[in-house]
C-alpha cells in the first residue's frame, strides 16, 4: 500500500489535532487524548528518512526494523523551529510568516527527555506527560532525475530542475521529505540567462501531464544553458528564484537496486551513487526538537513500554549516543592539521580555496559550493592563530576579518541549499573582501 | 521498496484508523536520536556548553531575560530546540548583540564572540547537535538578578508595579521617580534591577530635563564613567525612567507584572566642577532609508568625548561616526557593523578623545537588509547619535 505524505498532511492540517504547545498543559492533554495522529513506521537511519510505512516491518533500504512515530503537520517560525503553532500566522519572536513543518509528536516525562513515548497520559509521579515535537529531518538533497536540487526558503518545498532535451526545461517538486508532490496551484516562469546572468528570454512554466512537474518550452537554447526559475507555490505567496546551469542534458539515473544502498555499514549519506554530482551535503538541519510551555514534570520512572514491534527493537542509546559521521570530503575540508604553518603559505592557500568557491559560483554549481566554502574558512581559522604576532590594532582587524570570512562561508553553506545565485554571489563577495583585508593586514605587518 | 510516490492513489481510509491499534501499546522509541547524521565533531557537553555559559548564559538561561534557554541540552527548552535559531543569529551576526566594529575605536566592556567560538557553535548547530559524553555532568546554571557593581548608594524602586495585560505583548512605559535628595550629588553610574527579568527588555534612566544616566540592556555589565568624571544630579531632582516591556512568547495571553528598581552610584564632585553633557545629532526622519546617508552637526564648545550613544531606526550594515576638526583632520569616534535597532546602547570609549570647539561630527550610515531582520524591530525608534562630553 502506498501512502502520500502530502495528502496525509493536508488532512492533518484540516483537523486540529493536539493543541499548540503554548496553550498550557491542561488543554494539551485534553486535546491530545481526543485524537492522535496515526502511527507511521520509519527507518531509523536518517539517510532513509523517505521510508514511511503504515505497518511495522523492516526498512526496505537498510533492512533495520522500522520504528513507530506519529507525524503531525504544524506551523513554525522559519528560523525558530522551537516555536510550534497549530495554525498559520506570524512568529511571536520576529514577526515573520510561519511556515509549515512536518513533526514527529511524542511525550516525555521529567528527567527522561530522551524517552519518547507515543501516547499522552500520566508519568509515574502523577504529572502529565509533556508533549514534544521534533521536526523530521529533511530528506536527502540528492537529485532524483539527474538535475539540480534545491530547497525553497520556506524549508518545505524542494525542487529539482532538469534539462532533459533541447528546448525542454522541467521541474520536479518534493516536500520536506523529498517525496514528490503535485505542482497544483504553482505558477512561474523560466528565464534564460546569458553568460553575465542577464535575462535574455522568459517562458511560462506550465503544469505538465501527471501534475507533478512543471515544464517550460525554451526556444533557441544551446548548451551550456543558464536559466533561472521563478516560482510561486501559492498565488499570493512570495516568488522563489532558483538558478540552474546545465552543462549537458540531464539524464535520468538508472534505478538503484536496494542492495546498493542497504546495510548499516553504508552510513555515509547517499552521495554520488545516483548521479554524477560530487558529494551531497549531509542533511541534519531539522534535527531539532521543541518543548512545551508545560511545567516540567519532576523526575520519575516513566512506564517503559514494551519495545517496538517484532523484528528487533533498535538498540537503546549507548552512553555516548552520538557517533560523528563526517563524510571524507568534509573531513578533509575541515582538517587544519594538514595546513602549512607559515602566514604566507596560509594566505596563498586561502586564496586558492576561495578561488574554488568563486569558480563554482561562476559556473552555477550552487549545490557544490558549500564544500570549498568550508575549506576556505578552515584556512581562515588557522590563520587567526597567527594574529598574536601582529601589533594590537592589526590583530583586532585581522581577527575581525577572519570572523567575517567564517560567517560568509556559513552563509554560502546555507544559501547553497536554496539555489539563489544572487545571495551566494553576495556572500562570496563578503568572503573575498574579508580575504583581501587579511592579505593587506598581514602584508603590512611584515 | 514502497516509495511514497503516488499522491493520486491516496485514499482517506488511512485516516479512519481504528482506535484499537493506536491504543494497543505504549511505545518507547529509542534509537531515532542515536542515528542522526552527525557531522559536528564538537559536542554540547564538551565544547558548546562552556561557550554558551560564558558568552550567552546571562540572558539565555531558564528564567532569564531571553525566552530561549541554552544552558541545557534538551531539558526546559534547551539548546537543541534552538539550534537552527542559533545558526541563523550567529551567521547574520545579530547575536551576540554587540555591534562594535573592532576596526574602529576601542570600546570598554566589549562582549564579542571569537571567530573560533562562532565556528564551533555553528558547526554544532548545523551538524546534528550531538550531546557527547552523557557521563559528563554539567554544572547547572541558574538565572540571577543582581547589581553588577554591587549594592547601589541609592536604590529607587518603582512606585508601583506595572502590569502588561494578557492582550498586550509589548509596551514602552514612562515614569518619574523622585530622588528626594536635599543636596547636589554626582553620579558615576546608574543601573536597573528588573523585578521580572523575562519582561524587562530595555530601559533608559535619565535626569528629568538633564542627562541620560544609563542606557540599560539585559546581560550587560554596568560601566561607570571614567574616574574624575560624573553626571550632576541637582538637589530635588527627579529621574525619568523609560522601560520597554516585552513579554516572552511563552507568556502570550498571560498577564505579567514588574516592579524594577533604579540604582545610583555616587562619586565625588569632579575637580573641574564640570559635569558630563550631551551633544546629539539627529538623522533624517521619515521613511526608511535605502542608500547610504550622512548627517551631523558642529560642537559649539570643545571637550573630552567619553562615550557615544546610538539609537537606530532600522538595521544598518555600518554606522561610522567621525569628528572633523577645523584643520580637516578626521578622528574616528565609533564604528558599528551589522547594527540592529533593538539594541540602543551607550559605548564608553577606552580612550576618551579631546575635540576643539567648532569640530564637526559626521555620521555615515549604510542601511542593512531590512527584510532579513531576524529580531523584531522596535517601533518609533529615531535615528540619533549622541556624544557624552566633559566640556573644556
Amino acid at each position: 500500500m502506498r501512502q502520500s505524505l502530502t495528502g496525509f498532511l493536508v488532512l492533518l492540517a484540516a483537523s486540529a489535532f493536539a493543541a499548540p504547545l503554548v496553550q498550557g498543559p491542561k488543554q494539551n492533554a485534553a486535546a491530545a487524548q481526543q485524537k492522535l495522529p496515526p502511527l507511521s513506521y520509519v527507518c531509523p537511519m536518517i539517510q532513509d528518512a523517505e521510508v514511511i510505512e503504515d505497518k511495522p516491518g523492516n526498512c526496505p533500504k537498510c533492512k533495520m526494523a522500522l520504528v513507530p512515530i506519529r507525524l503531525d503537520s504544524k506551523y513554525s517560525c522559519p528560523v525558530h523551529p522551537a516555536v510550534i503553532r497549530d495554525t498559520p500566522g506570524t512568529c511571536p519572536l520576529d514577526k515573520r510568516e510561519l511556515v509549515r513543518l512536518t513533526l514527529s509528536v511524542f511525550w516525555t516525562c521529567g528527567g527522561e527527555p530522551d524517552k519518547q513515548l507515543l501516547e499522552p497520559g500520566k508519568c509515574a509521579d502523577g504529572q502529565p506527560r509533556k508533549v514534544q515535537y521534533e521536526p523530521r529531518p529533511h530528506g536527502d538533497h540528492n537529485p532524483k532525475h539527474g538535475g539540480q536540487f534545491f530547497m525553497a526558503s520556506d524549508n518545505w518545498h524542494h525542487l529539482e530542475g532538469t534539462y532533459p532535451r533541447v528546448g525542454l526545461f522541467r521541474m520536479h517538486f518534493y516536500d520536506d521529505y523529498t517525496k514528490p508532490i503535485a505542482a497544483k496551484g504553482f505558477s512561474g516562469t523560466v528565464v534564460v540567462l546569458d553568460a553575465n546572468d542577464k535575462e535574455v528570454a522568459s517562458f511560462p512554466l506550465a503544469i505538465a501531464r501527471g501534475g507533478r512537474t512543471m515544464e517550460g518550452q525554451i526556444k533557441d537554447a544551446a548548451l551550456p544553458l543558464k536559466a533561472a526559475a521563478k516560482v510561486k507555490f501559492e498565488q499570493t505567496g512570495p516568488e522563489n528564484r532558483f538558478d540552474f546551469t546545465f552543462a549537458e542534458y540531464s539524464k535520468e539515473p538508472p534505478p538503484v537496486p536496494a542492495a546498493t544502498t542497504a546495510g548499516a555499514a553504508t552510513r555515509v549519506p547517499a552521495t554520488a551513487a545516483q548521479s554524477a554530482t560530487p558529494p551531497a551535503k549531509p542533511s541534519a538541519s531539522a534535527a531539532t526538537s521543541a518543548t512545551t510551555a508545560a511545567p516540567a514534570a519532576t523526575d520519575a520512572q516513566a512506564p517503559a513500554g514494551p519495545a517496538p514491534q517484532a523484528g528487533g527493537a533498535p538498540a537503546a542509546p549507548s552512553p555516548s549516543t552520538d557517533v560523528s559521521q563526517v563524510p571524507a570530503a568534509l573531513a578533509s575540508a575541515l582538517d587544519e592539521s594538514a595546513l602549512p604553518n607559515s602566514v604566507a603559505e596560509l594566505l596563498a592557500e586561502l586564496t586558492r580555496r576561495s578561488q574554488e568557491v568563486e569558480s563554482l559560483v561562476k559556473e552555477g554549481s550552487l549545490g557544490q559550493v558549500w564544500l570549498p566554502a568550508m575549506a576556505t574558512k578552515t584556512v581562515a581559522l588557522a590563520l587567526d592563530t597567527h594574529a598574536g604576532a601582529l601589533p594590537e590594532r592589526q590583530r583586532a582587524m585581522a581577527s575581525a576579518a577572519v570572523k567575517r570570512a567564517v560567517t560568509a562561508a556559513w552563509e554560502i553553506d546555507a544559501y547553497g541549499d536554496l539555489g539563489n545565485k544572487q545571495k551566494i554571489t553576495d556572500a562570496y563577495e563578503r568572503l573575498a573582501s574579508a580575504i583581501s583585508a587579511l592579505k593587506t593586514i598581514y602584508a603590512g605587518s611584515r | 521498496m514502497r516509495a511514497l510516490a503516488d499522491i493520486g492513489a491516496r485514499s482517506a481510509q488511512r485516516f479512519l484508523w481504528p482506535a484499537v491499534t493506536v491504543a494497543a501499546v505504549l511505545l518507547a522509541v529509542h534509537g531515532l536520536d542515536a542515528h542522526k547524521a552527525i557531522t559536528s565533531k564538537y559536542t554540547y557537553n564538551e565544547h558548546i556548553f562552556p561557550i554558551l555559559r560564558d558568552k550567552c548564559g546571562r540572558c539565555h538561561v531558564d528564567g532569564g531575560p531571553a525566552p530561549m534557554s541554552l544552558m541545557t541540552y534538551k531539558d526546559k527548552g534547551g539548546a537543541v530546540a534552538w539550534a537552527e535559531s542559533m545558526r541563523e543569529m550567529l551567521v547574520s551576526e545579530a547575536m551576540p548583540p554587540w555591534y562594535v566594529d573592532p576596526t574602529g575605536p576601542t570600546v570598554r566592556n566589549s562582549h564579542t564572540l571569537s571567530a573560533r567560538d562562532l565556528d564551533v557553535l555553528v558547526t554544532w548547530a548545523s551538524g546534528g547537535t550531538p550531546q557527547g559524553d552523557l557521563n559528563k555532568k554539567l554544572a547547572a546554571v541558574s538565572a540571577e538578578t543582581r547589581w553588577t557593581l554591587g549594592a547601589p548608594d541609592l536604590a529607587l524602586p518603582m512606585t508601583g508595579t506595572h502590569t502588561l495585560p494578557a492582550s498586550t505583548m509589548e509596551e514602552t512605559f514612562n515614569l518619574t521617580l523622585p530622588t528626594n535628595l536635599s543636596e547636589t550629588r554626582w553620579v558615576k553610574a546608574a543601573d536597573l534591577l528588573p523585578g521580572t527579568s523575562s519582561m524587562v527588555r530595555r530601559a533608559v534612566i535619565g535626569v528629568e530635563n538633564g542627562p541620560v544616566l544609563a542606557v540599560w540592556e539585559p546581560g550587560d555589565d554596568t560601566t561607570p564613567a571614567p574616574g574624575g568624571t560624573a553626571f550632576r544630579l541637582p538637589a530635588g531632582a527627579k529621574l525619568h525612567l523609560q522601560i520597554h516591556y516585552k513579554k516572552s512568547w511563552q507568556d502570550e495571553q498571560q498577564e505579567r507584572s514588574d516592579k524594577s528598581t533604579v540604582g545610583l552610584y555616587f562619586t565625588d564632585e569632579p575637580l573641574s566642577g564640570k559635569e558630563i553633557q550631551a551633544f546629539a545629532v539627529d538623522g533624517p526622519k521619515g521613511e526608511a532609508h535605502t542608500g547610504p546617508l550622512t548627517f551631523g552637526g558642529s560642537l559649539t564648545t570643545g571637550g573630552r568625548v567619553l562615550a557615544l550613544r546610538t539609537s537606530l531606526n532600522q538595521p544598518y550594515a555600518s554606522v561610522d561616526v567621525q569628528a572633523v576638526t577645523a584643520s580637516g583632520k578626521r578622528v574616528p569616534l565609533l564604528k558599528l557593523r551589522a547594527a540592529r535597532p533593538e539594541w540602543p546602547r551607550r559605548y564608553w570609549l577606552a580612550d576618551p578623545i579631546e575635540l576643539p570647539a567648532g569640530t564637526k561630527i559626521e555620521v555615515t550610515a549604510t542601511p542593512g537588509d531590512r527584510d532579513s531582520g531576524p529580531l523584531a524591530a522596535p517601533a518609533n525608534s529615531p535615528l540619533q547619535v549622541a556624544l557624552d562630553i566633559v566640556p573644556q
